[in-house]
């Protein structure tokens, strides 16, 4: 048996007992606990269900595996997730990875607070702040199955780490019977819309950019494509370490991010982009052709890496068929840019495809479908161009082809939803009323 | 590091048990104390936030005296107590001592209280309010109809068949009555929620029914109709207990048709629910105090009291009508509500002629002597009295004003003087409560800073600056082991308790029934439950069965306001306590206008929009929430918003009071919401 969070949410009113208790005990400026509520918006034919979290002390933590310097560490004595915020250089990849959103940002000091089920406490005999202080008697600290989670709430993400955390409950399988009905008629005023919890990561998109790019210059440079002065491939290199710092919180301890190699997939983005761009500023210098070799690989090891960032987050398959990938953008220009045509015109077909079933599978927000639509249009001038002559040589063709690339990487962002709690309610939440308007 | 039992003296249901751990003279630790079996898990958000409240870097810790630019500026006690004394002398000098007023709020519960009323008796009288703000008009109704205001323990819900919260949000005013709620139903207990609004309480029961606000004695009634109709009636409970039965029969005049028509709550669930009560029991009624204040307030809880009548659903377990215990008011005399009357006894040389419900009207029509000065303890009446902007108008107009407060107040902002008043750990005190049936003894657990000092040795002080003569008995000397003495002095002769009993934590009041009227006994002139209350009659002049009185809709100066304000009272608050405290800022939504999605969308406001709600009395401003929890055709502000939020429903609301009780019209008035371009 292991010691966790046992929840009744039939018992909670949201009061927020619990999360101001974790503030108080604490003197954090943010609580590590929050009250995530189903139906907000009140739908009447709907229930409302609140269920408070802070920290699942997961048996697979997804924060610990993915943090790239290692900040995370298991506590021997309570089996605690506890972040030694020392480590920590507020690159935000662990709010990325867990679906409960318990790692925090502090904006004052910049680095990762999140709950140790107050350790200090527990060593003393004594229980979490947040569960002596819950006044109904819904949240309580003890011993759960070792594997716990949740078999009442549809909307409670999982995403094979086993939550340390017990949820019972009936209280949402029987929606309020309300009199007079309202019926649905509030909704129609107020449609549901899908919010996303992550927004474009600016200096990540163009940092990825960049990368994709100079990889694909190294292979043009190789093979004999179209000539890139070193100058501007070393300025893209230089450009793209920037805009990787400028993402972090906590810069003077960048290097940190390559200790936990082993487990972190950005540890390990982070260490190929290191030898890469040692290996590709000696190889641009010196024009050595075997160095020249050695970069390529590693370019392309270093794009599948970035790839696989993403997708150790996402947790979706879908991601993997999305056409902004940086291997997949990476191969393409550098088809472009060695003038490969029947290489191109595949890889854009492949692309194409991606972006079509994309448009299928999600449901289309307004501005997100004009870009999909405007670089698929690009993509498919291109492709002609290819199949008819030389394009890689026209500057305006060759800017028309790059905005589309650069427009497939913002979609790769857009898109790339980390499994989450806020975004599950909502997503289930749709679902529900949908099925209820049917009914009617 | 000490730990000691100590006990939340707020107006507030719960009046939770809870362990203070104190280090270095500061609290570090608030735990739930499981002995008060009402509240074994521990105190609300508020009762949390003590760790904040009591060292808060905004707490009042000098006197503050305001200069002529309108500032404040510290001044050292003895100033403020020769400036305050010379003050009330040269008042009571030139316009004699009822011209001062002597406002107490219910800010702090607690039998040191009346070191006060010893004090301004010393100094000669003044001019006292009568009434109260917020729940006569029902305890009136009760008193009428059952003669004594008590009910089962609160625990006892929990064998309950049926429960009927109707218009109260114990979820956010009475949180631990939600863990019996919630237990009753899991043993199959059917819960109703009649409550315009769908409340974090409502989500927790089978049913909400949404009457239209102030229509709820129809609902009550249509109901009872049924009752009696299809013969889901306790004859034999009714022939023994219950006189007036059938004039009360004779007396009902809507039926389920005529209240869908009133209340808008269809027919057949009327019919369903009377049913449920009739034939589900035994059924526990939660009414709230929302419900009583509107002008038909006390009629209204007659009404409700019917359903419970009719049924038998007195003196037994799981059932009853649980609008307020005091069976621990064993040291009141007289007991509420007789003790809001303008006369409850000989009070002389106090002149007890402002009603709370009319303040600020009544503060400015006041003569022989006009009111010229007033000391405010406990309370904030500018902001939580009806119609704030005469109570505001009413202060301005007078030479001197004393406000004794722990925090700067929007009624402390008005004062000439602000005196800093202690906060519960600062000094020992015995409070009771109004739902659990405990007398509980709070000590004195921390040293104030600065110059902070409990009420009863500032009264000492003043008393002796004044020349007043006086001895302990009346306002004791400085120091808690001096309270304390005059404590046990004090609960002496009451009951075989004595303070050191109290020491050990919350204990039953004395005499208490766990289950109430199991004897059957009724304290109404006819001794039993009088349905036909001739001094509902002679008091009050109402009719003396239980009726249904429209509330008035008038349009004020031609415009009829469309939407129905609504202030009720929020978890994070009692009235306009706590919401300024940096935990519940953080933790908790800032207030907002709650309206519905139709209302919203018809004015073009959205979720976040900043708003102007106005009518005849005046406007203020706020943040608009779009929600599915407020009906079509109301707005809800929550009570206590200070001015610097953008101010609370007071501003907006005509004074009047109650049709019995001398209790304060909150709900029901009227109001019209527009979007604030903002440029």
């Amino acid at each position: 048996m292991r010691k966790g969070f046992i929840i009744n949410f039939d018992l909670c009113v949201d009061c927020k007992a619990c999360s101001a208790s974790c503030l108080l005990e604490n003197r954090w400026s943010e609580s590590a606990r929050t009250i995530y509520t189903y139906n907000t918006e009140s739908i009447s034919v709907l229930p409302i269900t609140h269920l408070s979290l802070a920290c699942n002390h997961c048996k697979k933590p997804a924060c610990l595996y993915g943090c790239p310097t290692g900040a995370f560490a298991k506590d021997a004595l309570t089996s605690a997730i506890i972040i030694d915020s020392e480590k920590c250089i507020g690159c935000r990849y662990c709010i990325w990875n867990c679906p409960y959103d318990a790692p925090k940002l502090n904006l004052h000091s910049g680095v990762i607070v999140k709950c140790d089920f107050c350790h200090s406490r527990i060593q003393e005999g004594d229980e979490p702040a947040c569960t002596a202080a819950c006044p109904t008697g819904s949240l309580r600290f003890g011993e759960i199955p070792e594997i716990a989670g949740n078999d009442v709430l549809n909307w409670f993400p999982e995403k094979d780490i086993n939550p340390g955390i017990k949820i019972n409950g009936t209280r949402d399988q029987f929606p309020l019977r309300i009199f007079p009905e309202t019926g649905m008629e509030i909704q129609r005023n107020n449609p549901l819309s899908e919010e996303k919890s992550i927004s474009c990561e600016w200096s990540l998109i163009l940092f990825s950019f960049l990368i994709v790019l100079s990889a694909s210059f190294n292979i043009s440079n190789l093979l004999g494509g179209r000539s890139i002065d070193p100058i501007s491939s070393i300025v893209v290199l230089v450009l793209a370490g920037i805009f990787s710092i400028f993402h972090l919180r906590k810069k003077v301890k960048a290097c940190k991010a390559i200790l936990n190699y082993k487990n972190s997939p950005l540890s390990r983005e982070i260490i190929l982009f290191i030898i890469y761009s040692a290996i590709s500023f000696v190889a641009l210098v010196t024009d050595h052709h075997w160095l020249q070799l050695v970069s390529v690989l590693i370019g392309l090891l270093l794009l599948i890496a970035i790839d696989n960032v993403y997708t150790f987050a996402d947790g979706s398959t879908l991601m993997k068929f999305h056409s902004g990938q940086t291997f997949l953008t990476g191969l393409l220009i550098s088809s472009y840019l060695i003038n490969a045509v029947y290489p191109f015109i595949f890889i854009a077909s492949v692309k194409i495809l991606f972006n079509l079933y994309y448009l299928i599978k999600k449901r289309p927000i307004n501005l997100l479908f004009n870009l999909r639509i405007f670089r698929m249009a690009f993509l498919l001038i291109i492709s002609l161009s290819m199949i008819s002559g030389n394009a890689t040589n026209d500057t305006i063709k060759y800017i028309i082809f790059l905005s589309g690339e650069f427009a497939d990487r913002i979609l790769y962002y857009a898109d790339f939803e980390p499994v989450n709690i806020k975004s599950e309610i909502n997503k289930f939440l749709i679902l529900s009323y949908h099925e209820k308007e049917g009914d009617k | 590091m000490k730990e000691f039992i100590t006990a939340c003296p707020r107006n507030c249901y719960s009046t939770c048990t809870f362990r203070v751990q104190i280090e270095n003279n500061t609290i570090k630790r608030i735990l739930p104390f499981s002995g008060n079996l009402a509240t074994p898990e521990g105190p609300c958000i508020k009762g949390l936030s003590y760790i904040e409240r009591s060292k808060s870097r905004d707490r009042i810790t000098s006197p503050l005296l305001r200069s002529t630019n309108g500032k404040f500026y510290k001044i050292s006690m003895n100033e403020a107590f020769k400036l305050v004394s010379d003050k009330l002398k040269a008042t009571k000098e030139k316009y004699g001592s009822k011209s001062i007023l002597w406002y107490r709020g219910s800010g702090m519960a607690g039998l040191t209280n009346e070191i006060g009323y010893s004090f301004w008796k010393l100094f000669g009288g003044v001019t006292l309010t009568y009434g109260n703000l917020c729940w006569p008009a029902g305890l009136e109704a009760i008193r009428l109809t059952l003669g004594e205001i008590k009910h089962n323990v609160p625990w006892d819900i929990k064998n309950a068949r049926v429960i009927i919260i109707w218009g109260k949000n114990s979820a956010e005013t009475n949180i631990q009555e939600i863990s019996f709620i919630v237990s009753a139903r899991e043993k199959g207990c059917k819960v109703v929620v009649i409550d315009p609004r769908r409340t974090p309480t409502a989500d927790k029961a089978d049913m909400l029914i949404r009457p239209v606000p102030g229509t709820d004695a129809a609902l009550a009634l249509a109901i009872a109709k049924v009752l009696i109709a299809d013969d889901l009636i306790d004859k034999e409970f009714i022939k023994n207990y219950v006189s007036g039965f059938d004039e009360f029969k004779e007396s009902l005049e809507i039926d389920p048709e005529d209240g869908e028509k009133i209340t808008g709550v269809p027919k057949v669930v009327i019919i369903e629910l009377a049913h449920l009560i009739g034939t589900g029991g035994p059924v526990t009624f939660l009414p709230g105090y929302g419900l009583q204040r509107y002008t038909n307030g006390g009629q209204t809880i007659r009404s409700l009291l019917t359903l419970c009548i009719l049924t038998g659903n007195l003196g037994k377990s799981g059932a009853g009508f649980n609008y307020a215990n005091l069976q621990s008011s064993i040291y009141d005399n007289p007991k509420e509500p007789l003790s809001y009357y303008p006369h409850p006894v000989d009070d002389a040389p106090f002149r007890r002629s402002i009603s709370m419900a009319l303040l600020g009207v009544d503060l400015l029509r006041m003569r022989d002597p006009k009111i010229k000065a007033a000391w405010i303890e406990r309370g904030n009446p500018m902001l939580q009295s009806p119609d704030s902007k005469s109570v505001a108008e009413a202060f301005t107009k007078m030479e001197f004003k004393v406000v004794v407060d722990q925090f700067m107040t929007d009624t402390a902002s008005l004062a000439d003087i602000i005196l800093p008043a202690k906060d519960m750990f600062e000094q020992s005190d015995i409070i009771g409560s109004y739902w659990s049936p405990y007398i509980q003894f709070k000590p004195k657990v921390l040293f104030p800073e600065g110059d902070i000092m409990p009420e009863s040795e500032i009264y000492y002080h003043l008393a002796k600056h004044l020349g007043l003569e006086f001895d302990n008995s009346s306002i004791p000397e400085p120091g808690n082991e001096n309270i304390e003495k005059w404590l046990d002095n004090r609960i002496k002769g009451h009951s075989s308790l004595n303070l050191e009993d109290l020491r050990m934590g919350p204990v039953l009041a004395p005499g208490l029934q766990q289950i109430a009227y199991e004897d059957m006994k009724f304290k109404t002139p006819s001794g039993k439950i009088e349905l036909y209350s001739n001094q509902a009659k002679t008091r009050w002049n109402i009719s003396p069965l239980p009726m249904y009185i429209p509330i008035k809709r008038e349009a004020q100066n031609g415009i009829e306001y469309p939407l129905i304000l609504m202030t009720p009272n929020a978890g994070s608050r009692i009235h306009s306590q706590f919401g300024n405290l940096e935990v519940i800022k953080q933790v908790i939504e800032s207030p907002a206008a709650e309206l519905s999605y139709t209302d919203a969308e018809s004015r073009s406001i959205i979720n976040g929009d900043k708003i102007r709600i106005y009518n005849h009395k005046g406007s203020i401003e706020s943040f608009a929430r779009v929600t599915g929890r407020i009906p079509v055709g109301c707005i809800v502000l929550n009570n206590g918003i200070w001015l610097n939020e953008g101010g609370g429903g007071n501003f907006l609301i005509e004074p009047q009071e109650t049709d019995i009780g001398f209790g304060a019209v909150f709900h029901g008035n009227r109001v019209e919401v527009e979007k604030v371009d903002s440029e």
